[in-house]
């Protein structure tokens, strides 16, 4: 419980010790960035299972986006599939009877989009005994050691491929049944906007940058869009939990000081979100871009895009 | 041409010890000479021209003082052997007593020889001769240099005669003469000293009185009564305190010495933990005079909690141990400490990179000693003046901090009537205060930090021995508060727990065959714990990937006892040559509302195939009762859980190749069971809720081996040992996949360590190690796996343990330097860790896609100077 808060003392007292390590704020190959539904979670109203009103609640089409960057690709295709299966450690859906292919395509660096009615799939490789294929959530729920308390979660895993470069990517879809009164389903959190060195920082903006650095980066003020929410614990009692939102930071030049700002240590330390970004020595002049994902630790998750013209 | 004489010192016991009701034998009056004989100066060296000559002889004294025989260990050649021998061997002594019973003994004697020219003949008086003016009196105490440690057996004359008078000093060092007035030409000559002259002048009928500083031959190590114990266990490592101050590497702390033994694997980092023959560190008890002592390391791993200075000697047990020992599955470390000095007020100063410490040991009065001991760390003092200064308003506070303490007295009977019959008493208070504290506040940090941790312990005992003839019983109560304390953030611990002990060991000799020993060890706890945390995921609830939210706290009370009892009997049955001990342990356990019982029968065989070889072999079973903690409701304790167990096998031989060299070779073979397992099960009920265990007894382990130990023990200018361990260790869960190699297991460990003496108060040490690299589970990266909710990658690992990190070598180097002063010595040392600056990896760290793996290498060079004072 204590490891990320001395992971940082840890991390600090073993780089002294160990090589210069690859730095995930920089962005040069093949990478998934981010991944997020829409809606993040669907919540049934109540928790009965035999409620035909529940049955209709998972069957609604639902958004996948997927955020892909490869600047040294420079633009060649990328192969792509979105997978889904049954368990949740199974990071590469692996188990052939257990999943699904929902979708493939190849696709340039960027956004992937993808409605489908997630909630809806079934295993074509394990049919029933009328020889129909099974459904696919309630096998979620068997492969799950908590037999589905906290919620269904669907493990949908984005396979992509360019050159010698693989990945696979997973994003759990969420969906859940009101079992306290005042659960609620969840949203995508939204960041109300970005300063750079204190001055608001808006998507078409494109504002110089000149000299050593580091330059600041921060939010703006979004405490009060973190949702309070409650979840069920091992003895069926909520508990009440509050959004404490992470940002992510990746830069096309240069490296960000932090890879994750923002969230809560287990101490409940509050992590300022605030960055700042570090130009390469030998930084040439020319756009820069930076990518922030933000995540509330439920699911929801979104992402934004800055530019800004650097000098040295 | 007269000859002249270096009376033997003997070897004083240093100590008693009942040991496991195993009594060892004790020097109580060591032999006087009453009859000497002068040799005759051998013909071929007069003829020669030598002048001077030392012959070193090992004398066997029979229990009626004759001496049954003598053997030279140095010759002097050109006659100067065989004449010693001859006059030796018609001294006569008084008999040496040992536990009160005369008894033979075996010393070292020195007899010198010195060419002198014959006295200046004096003038006869013509007329009448005058009365002869009235004797001087002189008197004093012989007192080594530097320690101040009064001298028993020097040889004191006034004058180079073969008539001049002469007196031996006693036990105090003091000694006496009537002589006649006029110059005195002083001679002292007592063995490992070198021989004192001084030139005094006497008045008729007065007393002088002087103190004769006399200069050891060598500084640094003492020599000890190799008593010649009952070896009843398989495997028993002692340590004496030069070994335990003096092994390069160790920062002179006494519980890293036993890192260099058979059978105790190599922690990362130079940490102090010992993980004996595949076993935990939590599995290896540690006893300070009978007492357990809850916390070994200072903050977590740093020096131990013990004082070198105050110890005696370090029992280790790797395995096999004794019933009279328990609540432990993997080994036994019990230190003893020393009763303070009887002669005269003694004490150690000592400072290093890390702390300060003090030692101080006086006598009180006859029979009555006390010892004392403190340490302190000082990085808490100086830290401040290093720290960089905030300008922005910001704080940054760094306090780490340790201290402990040692005191004894002592009552006893006085020396010169000790006897095996009577009874001893000692007090004992011992304990222990780690603090850490970092608290850093600053705008331009991503968080504030603050950490708060306290921990600390208190032991008072008292050891009351009483012997009657061939029953011997030594009863120990203690009492005792250990408080645990830490705050991170809005967290917090805090733990008081308050428990008392009474351990009785009885010993019987019924005959020259059996010796009978029983006992109690009872030990209760009462704890008080509160705690303020937030809810914990996957231990309370459903935690999602990547969430850190601000969750609600929650307060907790825990209050529970722990009460474990344990009797035990044993047997030594002497057989001829071979010597059984069946024993048997026997607990019941009271662990919050648990009850809990084992029966744990042990066994063991020596047979002493010929002098100075032996065969022993162990069997029996081991428990270990679970923490009272631990046993708490879920989700924060299994209130099921039982005792760990373990079985333990041995088998070895020794053999003494001299009285200082031996060798030990010894196989075992463990099986542990019931083992801690953490997470424990998770079971989903039939209403839906989960039951998360934290832990549960479904570990098992697996260690056999064989290790060797070439030892030889501490003489005046060198001791040193080799120990080469080849093992493996296992471990698995119930119900999970097959064994696999354990996350400490090292296939072989070498070690190789020496001290040796050099002249001009130069001391050097090495100690070089050769240990298999840890088990790793290798990386594979046949691609990326990604957590986009986490915003983490996963790697693809190989088979659990199926690879090694490389093989660690290194070489540490202490470099001593003594100087005797009159009254006091000063040593200064220099420790060097790591003296090529071997780059020895201890860990691989991925890369945040799990890629690549990089080393994380240990320490590297780390010299270490630190002053010590004595007197």
């Amino acid at each position: 419980m204590r490891a990320r808060l001395l992971a940082p003392l840890l991390a600090a007292a073993l780089c002294a010790c160990g090589p210069m390590q690859d730095n995930p704020t920089q962005l040069k190959d093949l990478r998934v960035l981010a991944m997020s539904f829409e809606a993040p979670e669907l919540m049934a109203p109540t928790c009965d299972t035999q409620d035909p009103k529940n049955l209709f609640s998972f069957a609604q089409p639902l958004r996948l986006r997927a955020f892909v960057v490869d600047p040294e690709g420079e633009g060649r295709d990328i192969a792509w599939e979105v997978l889904a299966c049954a368990a949740v450690g199974d990071r590469t859906c692996s188990d052939p009877e257990r999943r699904v292919v929902v979708a493939t395509g190849t696709m340039k660096a960027g956004e992937l989009e993808l409605v489908h009615p997630f909630g809806t799939l079934t295993m074509p490789g394990l049919p029933g005994p009328d020889g129909k294929p099974l459904p696919l959530l309630p096998e979620v729920v068997q492969k799950d050691t908590y037999k589905g308390l906290g919620g269904i979660r669907l493990p949908v895993v984005l396979h992509v491929k360019a050159g010698g470069e693989e990945i696979y990517a997973q994003k759990l879809m969420v969906f859940s049944c009101k079992a306290f009164p005042d659960q609620a389903q969840n949203i995508t959190p939204e960041l109300p906007g970005l300063l750079l060195e204190g001055t608001p920082w808006g998507e078409s903006d494109v504002p110089p940058l000149s000299g050593p650095g580091p330059f600041a980066l921060e939010p703006e003020e979004f405490s009060g869009s973190e949702e309070p929410y409650v979840v069920s614990s091992f003895e069926l009692k909520p508990v009440q939990l509050q959004e404490s939102w992470t940002l992510a930071w990746y830069v096309t030049a240069g490296r960000m000081d932090r890879e994750q700002t923002g969230g809560t240590d287990p101490d409940g330390t509050s992590v300022r979100p605030g960055n700042s970004w570090i130009p390469a020595r030998d930084q040439p002049a020319g756009e820069v871009t930076f990518y922030v994902v933000v995540r509330d630790g439920r699911g929801g998750t979104s992402w934004y895009t800055r530019r800004a013209l650097y000098t040295p | 041409m007269l000859p002249s004489l270096a009376l033997a010192q003997l070897e004083g016991a240093r100590r008693e010890e009942v040991d496991a009701g195993v009594h060892v034998p004790v020097l109580t009056r060591a032999p006087e000479m009453v009859q000497f004989v002068e040799a005759a100066w051998p013909p071929g060296a007069e003829a020669a021209g030598i002048t001077g000559a030392q012959v070193k002889l090992r004398v066997t004294l029979a229990a009626d003082g004759s001496v049954a025989e003598a053997v030279v260990t140095a010759t002097a050649g050109n006659g100067f052997d065989e004449a010693a021998l001859e006059a030796v061997r018609q001294f006569k002594f008084t008999p040496a007593e040992v536990d009160g019973v005369p008894a033979a003994i075996s010393l070292e004697y020195v007899y010198r020889f010195e060419l002198k020219p014959p006295p200046a003949q004096e003038p006869v008086a013509d007329g009448g001769t005058p009365p002869p003016p009235p004797n001087a009196k002189l008197t004093g105490e012989v007192i080594a240099r530097g320690s101040r440690s009064r001298v028993p057996g020097a040889l004191v004359r006034c004058g180079e005669e073969a008539e001049a008078p002469e007196a031996v000093s006693g036990e105090d060092g003091r000694f006496l003469l009537e002589v006649p007035p006029g110059p005195c030409a002083l001679r002292v000559v007592a063995q490992n000293f070198q021989p004192y002259q001084q030139e005094e002048t006497l008045a008729p009928g007065e007393t002088t009185e002087v103190k004769l500083y006399l200069v050891p031959r060598s500084i640094g190590f003492e020599t000890t009564v190799r008593g010649k114990r009952d070896k009843k266990e398989v495997v028993r490592r002692t340590v004496e305190r030069q070994e335990l101050q003096k092994v390069p590497g160790t920062f002179g702390d006494p519980i890293r010495v036993l890192q260099n033994f058979p059978g105790v694997a190599r922690t990362p980092f130079g940490l102090g933990q010992l993980l004996v023959r595949g076993a935990n560190p939590n599995q290896t008890g540690t006893y300070l005079d009978g007492v357990e002592v809850p916390i070994l390391f200072h903050l977590g791993g740093g020096p131990s909690v013990v004082n070198s200075e105050f110890l005696d000697r370090i029992d280790f047990f790797p395995g096999g141990f004794g019933a009279r020992y328990g609540r432990a599955i993997g080994g036994i470390v019990d230190v003893a400490t020393r009763k303070g000095a009887s002669d005269t007020f003694h004490g150690v100063a000592k400072v290093d990179l890390l702390d300060a410490s003090a030692f101080v040991e006086a006598p009180i009065r006859e029979g009555v000693s006390v010892a004392a001991s403190a340490r302190r760390s000082y990085v808490d003092l100086i830290l401040p003046a290093f720290l960089p200064k905030s300008e922005d308003g910001s704080a940054l506070v760094v306090l780490p901090r340790y201290w402990d303490y040692q005191v004894r007295m002592d009552w006893g009977r006085p020396r010169k009537e000790a006897s095996r019959n009577g009874s001893t008493f000692y007090v004992m208070a011992f304990g222990s205060d780690d603090q850490l504290t970092l608290v850093s506040s600053s705008p331009a940090q991503p968080r504030d930090v603050s950490i708060d941790t306290r921990t600390l312990f208190h032991r008072l005992k008292g050891d009351w021995t009483w012997r009657s003839g061939r029953f011997t019983s030594v009863m120990t109560p203690y009492v005792g508060y250990d408080l645990a304390k830490s705050g991170f953030g809005s967290i917090s611990f805090d733990a008081d727990r308050y428990n008392a002990g009474l351990r009785e060991d009885l010993a019987y000799e019924l005959n020259d065959v059996v010796t009978a020993r029983a006992g109690l060890d009872l030990a209760y706890e009462h704890t008080e714990g509160k705690a303020k945390l937030p809810f914990i995921p996957a231990a309370q609830y459903v935690g999602f990937p990547g969430a850190e939210p601000k969750a609600q706290f929650q307060e907790l009370v825990q209050v529970f006892n722990v009460f474990d009892a344990a009797a035990y009997v044993e047997a030594d049955l002497k057989l001829g040559p071979v010597t059984l001990t069946p024993g048997l342990r026997a607990t019941q356990a009271h662990v919050r509302r648990k009850d809990m019982q084992s029966l744990d029968p042990r066994l063991w065989a020596r047979w002493q195939v010929r002098d100075g070889t032996a065969v022993k072999g162990s069997t029996g079973l081991y428990a270990q009762t679970p923490d009272g903690g631990q046993l708490a409701k879920p989700p924060f304790g299994n209130p099921a859980l039982t005792f760990e167990r373990a079985w333990q096998s041995a088998l070895g031989v020794e053999h003494r190749f001299s009285d200082v060299v031996n060798v030990d070779v010894t196989g075992f073979y463990n099986r542990r069971f019931d083992l801690l397992s953490f997470p424990g099960t998770r079971t989903v009920n039939a209403d839906g809720s989960v039951t998360q265990l934290p832990a549960g007894n479904l570990g098992m382990g697996r260690a056999y081996g064989v290790e060797v130990l070439l030892r030889h023990e501490v003489t005046r200018n060198f001791f040193g040992w080799l120990a080469y361990t080849w093992s493996r260790s296992e471990t698995r869960r119930q119900g999970g996949p097959d064994y696999a190699l354990s996350t400490f297991d090292q296939t072989h460990i070498l070690t190789a360590v020496g001290s040796y003496r050099l002249p001009y108060g130069f001391e050097v040490g090495a100690r070089f190690r050769y240990v298999t690299g840890n088990p790793r589970t290798p990386l594979e990266h046949p691609f990326d796996k990604y957590s986009a909710d986490g915003n983490r990658f996963y790697g693809t690992n190989g088979p659990t343990n199926s690879a090694r990190l490389p093989d660690f070598n290194q070489l540490d180097i202490r470099l001593d330097r003594n100087w005797l002063f009159e009254n006091w010595t000063l040593d200064t040392y220099l420790d060097v860790q790591n003296v090529y600056n071997a780059a020895n990896t201890e860990f691989l760290t991925p890369d945040y896609r799990y890629r690549t793996q990089a080393p994380i290498t240990g320490i590297p060079i780390l010299p270490v100077l630190g002053v010590k004072g004595s007197f």
